[in-house]
């Protein structure tokens, strides 16, 4: 036999893969004869392209597969994409911004047309460069979190928790650019220190002739001051226990209540609480259930709610309110003070913390059978030191804000009945129209009577019905696909997104199957090069998978990536592993051409010492087939 | 990776190099196939790992029909394991590591044969590994003694004293000359190291890192040349 003296790899891997499709091979569909082995892929951005912890991580899942397929097990990978909602959004905006195109000047509609078109050029590169890895998934089962069947589910699964009064509309504060008129994220604020006054304000305290004094850089928010609060340490207002003041100018009776977040040195050591207008402000309010007010436009005007200066702007506003003060008394002192200013990065403008309306998930019920099917191992963790990270996330799980003000993502569900406060949750605008009429109960109402939520749902909230929704429908499945292959058996993902995805994935599964999502959990370390430092572009230590694939074979880098050395919860990556890799390949080539290269005599009679080494040989292999089994 | 050092090591260092046919002699048919079938297994137990050149190595070690490939043929099971035979064997390829570093510290070419003395009783004795250490280590004879053999460099492994007899494979005089002269040149060395780590301000003010590196080289000289002073005496 005529065996090439070198491997070539890229001839080989290209040859082989594609013998693999066309026999199909990779496919797998239900068999009650045979014991079924399923992983979805967590799935990459849909626009992304390989990196290192992909090259990993798809590694291990595919060394996972392949083995369950040869040991006869009914073996699925389920591949797919994400639809990354701001990740993808963001990149979009970029794009249309080198080509003169601002976001706000299109609307909605004219946006994701340039969204869709981007995702169906870039979308599934990712999965390209997979097959190069020698990804074994079903490809014929690719699903995408947007697509139409996957985008039902999410629907239905909104709608379903909607009505079981799991999801609920409620206040979270924003950053809001009242020049702009829209919510920005933290990283689009800009803090500098500027020059401001600080106002002293007499408040006067109920039934009494006494008075508490705060103070304040902003007198104008005092129409929607909610509560007086002092530190609970404070041995100076211990008798203001119980009591409430009246705040000036609109005369309104609030409590003065206590909490540890007020520094005794600010100050006079009292604050005027105002949680419609201030983050902190807004925690405290929370804590001490206070009522809200909220006296600013989206503009940055006086609305009705602050009775006093209506329409007025807010920095007018300010100057009348400290005059108002003055003439009545109130005012203690003005002193000079530099305080931390945000201004939008966009238009400048002075950044106004507004509470605005979210939609909200309840995560309480959800929370506690995934985290007691983790904790007695139901679900394994490896390694297991994450499961004491994991309690601890979920024993103080907060409602999870489900909606984004952005618009590449599912949009939300409801619809709202125009000139009112009120709303319904449907599937489609049809449906929707019918429960208004109900609801309102007025036959007459037409699609012009209602309109839907702007606002989209948070990535995850597709991604964490992945599990189940790359099967069938969650909601009324149909399909045997399901029953057959959930739960999946294992998962290998990143620690870092345990919370955002791993644990809402079980959530979902207890909630939507009764059952867990997947028996194994492998969080894999994060990739870094051999001096511990983060792979970046910038840095120029992040190898171009790829490229790595060229130059060592897939082969190569598949053991390279599996040879990186463990240090605590990183991996050390040094290009050296992939040569290794690629050695150990050329050693298995010519270990093969030696024993093809010899020459058979039948007339010679085994050796005692051939006889030997075969002996030992079968029982050092069987060794080594039970070690294996064992690290699985 | 286990089944990568099962390969490598094992299989490539050990099984092929016990079995081989001498340089351009053919093989008996019988060790051929068995060794077949071990790299059939070898490349289904690396195939999830390397699933590019397994399938194309499995494709040519034999005919293969359309439709056949590795990625859906049964992984190898075991049932368990000899652990008698496989630790005689760890033993033997200790023993073979031995000769194998004698030959090369005392440049004893590996085709000039070798005689092994082994101290122990003969009814206690496993042989049937024998013929393999004449093959892997180049052996004229294997030798059953129940006293030690003077003239001799030995080594232990587990409970047992092996010897190679020196008569023939060296040149004392030379082999004299040559440990002199490394341990004039080794005491020289740990002369100068001592020397630096006896200087206060080396020590005080150099790095720990270069102190620690200097005390190193200066415990290593000293084994070194414990070691030339033994084989000295030995060889005089």
């Amino acid at each position: 036999m005529n065996i090439a003296s070198k491997y070539d790899p890229v001839q080989t891997e290209d040859k082989w893969y594609q013998y693999w499709m066309e026999k199909g091979f990779f496919k797998a569909e239900p068999d009650s004869s045979k014991e079924p082995y399923s992983i979805v892929i967590p799935p990459p951005n849909v626009t992304g392209v390989l990196h290192m912890g992909h090259m990993l991580n798809n590694t291990i899942q595919d060394v996972l597969v392949r083995r369950a397929r040869m040991k006869g097990k009914n073996a699925l990978w389920v591949p797919g994409t994400d639809h990354a909602s701001i990740a993808t959004e963001a990149k979009v905006v970029a794009l249309l911004k080198t080509k003169g195109i601002d976001k706000n000047k299109l609307s909605r509609d004219e946006f994701l047309e340039h969204a869709w078109e981007w995702k169906e050029k870039h979308g599934g590169i990712i999965l390209e460069q997979l097959k190069k890895l020698g990804a074994s998934c079903d490809w014929d089962r690719t699903c995408f979190t947007m697509d139409e069947e996957r985008s039902e589910s999410v629907l239905d699964v909104f709608i379903d928790l909607y009505n079981k009064g799991k999801i609920y509309r409620g206040y979270r504060m924003v950053n809001w650019d009242p020049q702009a008129k829209t919510a920005v994220s933290d990283e689009e604020v800009i803090h500098t220190e500027e020059q401001s006054k600080l106002y002293y304000v007499q408040y006067k305290i109920e039934d009494s002739s006494d008075c508490i004094t705060i103070a304040t850089t902003r007198p104008e928010t005092i129409l929607g001051d909610t509560a007086v609060c002092v530190n609970p340490n404070d041995e100076r207002y211990q008798h203001l226990k119980g009591k409430q003041v009246i705040v000036p100018m609109v005369e309104r009776p609030v409590p003065i209540i206590f909490d540890e977040y007020v520094d005794v040195e600010f100050g006079t050591g009292a604050l005027k609480i105002t949680p419609a207008h201030d983050e902190n402000d807004y925690e405290i309010g929370k804590r001490h259930k206070l009522q809200t007010i909220d006296i600013f436009t989206d503009d940055g005007k006086l609305n009705d709610k602050a009775q006093l200066f209506i329409g007025e702007d807010r920095f007018d506003a300010r100057k009348m309110a400290a005059e108002k003060l003055e003439q009545l008394g109130c005012l203690v002192k003005v002193e000079d003070y530099i305080n931390k200013v945000g201004r939008s990065e966009r238009t400048n403008a002075v950044i106004e913390p507004k509470v605005s309306i979210q939609w909200f998930l309840d995560m309480k019920e959800l929370a506690a059978p995934a985290l007691e099917n983790v904790m007695n191992d139901n679900i394994h963790f490896h390694p297991p030191k994450f499961k004491n990270t994991y309690r601890h996330w979920m024993e103080n799980v907060k409602d999870w804000c489900i909606s984004r003000q952005l618009w590449w993502g599912h949009r939300i569900p409801a619809y709202y009945i125009k000139g009112t406060e009120d709303f319904v949750v449907a599937k489609n605008p049809e449906e929707a129209l019918g429960l208004t009429k109900v609801k309102q109960n007025n036959p007459n109402l037409t699609m012009a009577d209602i309109y839907q939520d702007e606002d989209v749902l948070d990535t995850w909230f597709s991604s964490w019905l992945w599990p189940i929704s790359v099967f069938d429908k969650v909601i009324e499945p149909e399909k045997e696909d399901l029953n057959y292959f959930y739960p999946t058996d294992d998962l290998v993902t990143a620690p870092e997104i345990l919370f955002f995805w791993v644990a809402r994935m079980i959530m979902a599964g207890y909630e939507y199957r009764g059952e867990k999502p997947f028996k194994n959990v492998y969080l894999t370390g994060i990739v870094r090069d051999k001096q511990r430092r983060k792979m970046s572009k910038s840095l120029g230590n992040s190898p171009e998978p790829l490229e790595l694939i060229k130059q060592y074979g897939a082969d190569g880098v598949r053991v390279g990536m599996l040879l990186c050395s463990p240090a605590g919860n990183d991996l050390l990556f040094d290009e050296n592993l992939t040569e290794q890799g690629r050695n150990f390949g050329n050693k298995i080539w010519n270990a093969f051409r030696l024993v093809k290269s010899w020459e058979i005599d039948y007339s010679i009679e085994q050796p005692e010492y051939a006889q030997a080494a075969i002996t030992w040989f079968e029982e050092k292999i069987n060794q080594s087939i039970i070690q294996i089994e064992d690290h699985y | 990776m286990v089944v990568y050092k099962l390969f490598w090591d094992e299989f490539s260092s050990w099984y092929l190099e016990a079995i081989k046919p001498a340089y351009q002699k053919p093989i008996d048919s019988k060790t051929l196939a068995a060794t077949e079938v071990f790299f059939d297994k070898l490349l289904k137990l690396l195939h999830p790992f390397m699933p590019f050149i397994t399938e194309e190595l499995w494709q040519l070690l034999e005919e293969r029909k359309d439709g056949e490939s590795i990625m859906i043929s049964d992984m190898p099971v075991a049932n368990g394991w000899n652990k008698e035979i496989e630790q005689h064997f760890e033993k033997l390829k200790e023993v073979v590591t031995h000769i194998r570093s004698i030959r090369k510290d005392k440049n004893i070419p590996n085709k000039d044969e070798l005689k092994l003395y082994i101290r122990a009783e003969e009814n206690k004795y496993d042989k049937s590994l024998d013929n393999l250490a004449v093959k892997l280590a180049n052996l004229s004879e294997l030798i059953l003694t129940e006293d030690k053999v003077d003239d001799a460099i030995s080594f232990m492994v587990g409970t047992s004293e092996y010897f190679i007899p020196l008569e023939g494979n060296i040149d004392v005089e030379e082999e004299l000359k040559k440990l002199e002269e490394e341990l004039k040149y080794q005491k020289g060395f740990l002369n100068s190291v001592s020397k630096k780590l006896s200087n206060e301000k080396f020590v005080n003010n150099a790095p720990q890192k270069v102190v620690d590196i200097e005390r190193q080289k200066q415990a290593d000289a000293e084994i070194r040349i414990k070691a030339i002073e033994e084989q000295i005496n030995l060889l005089k």
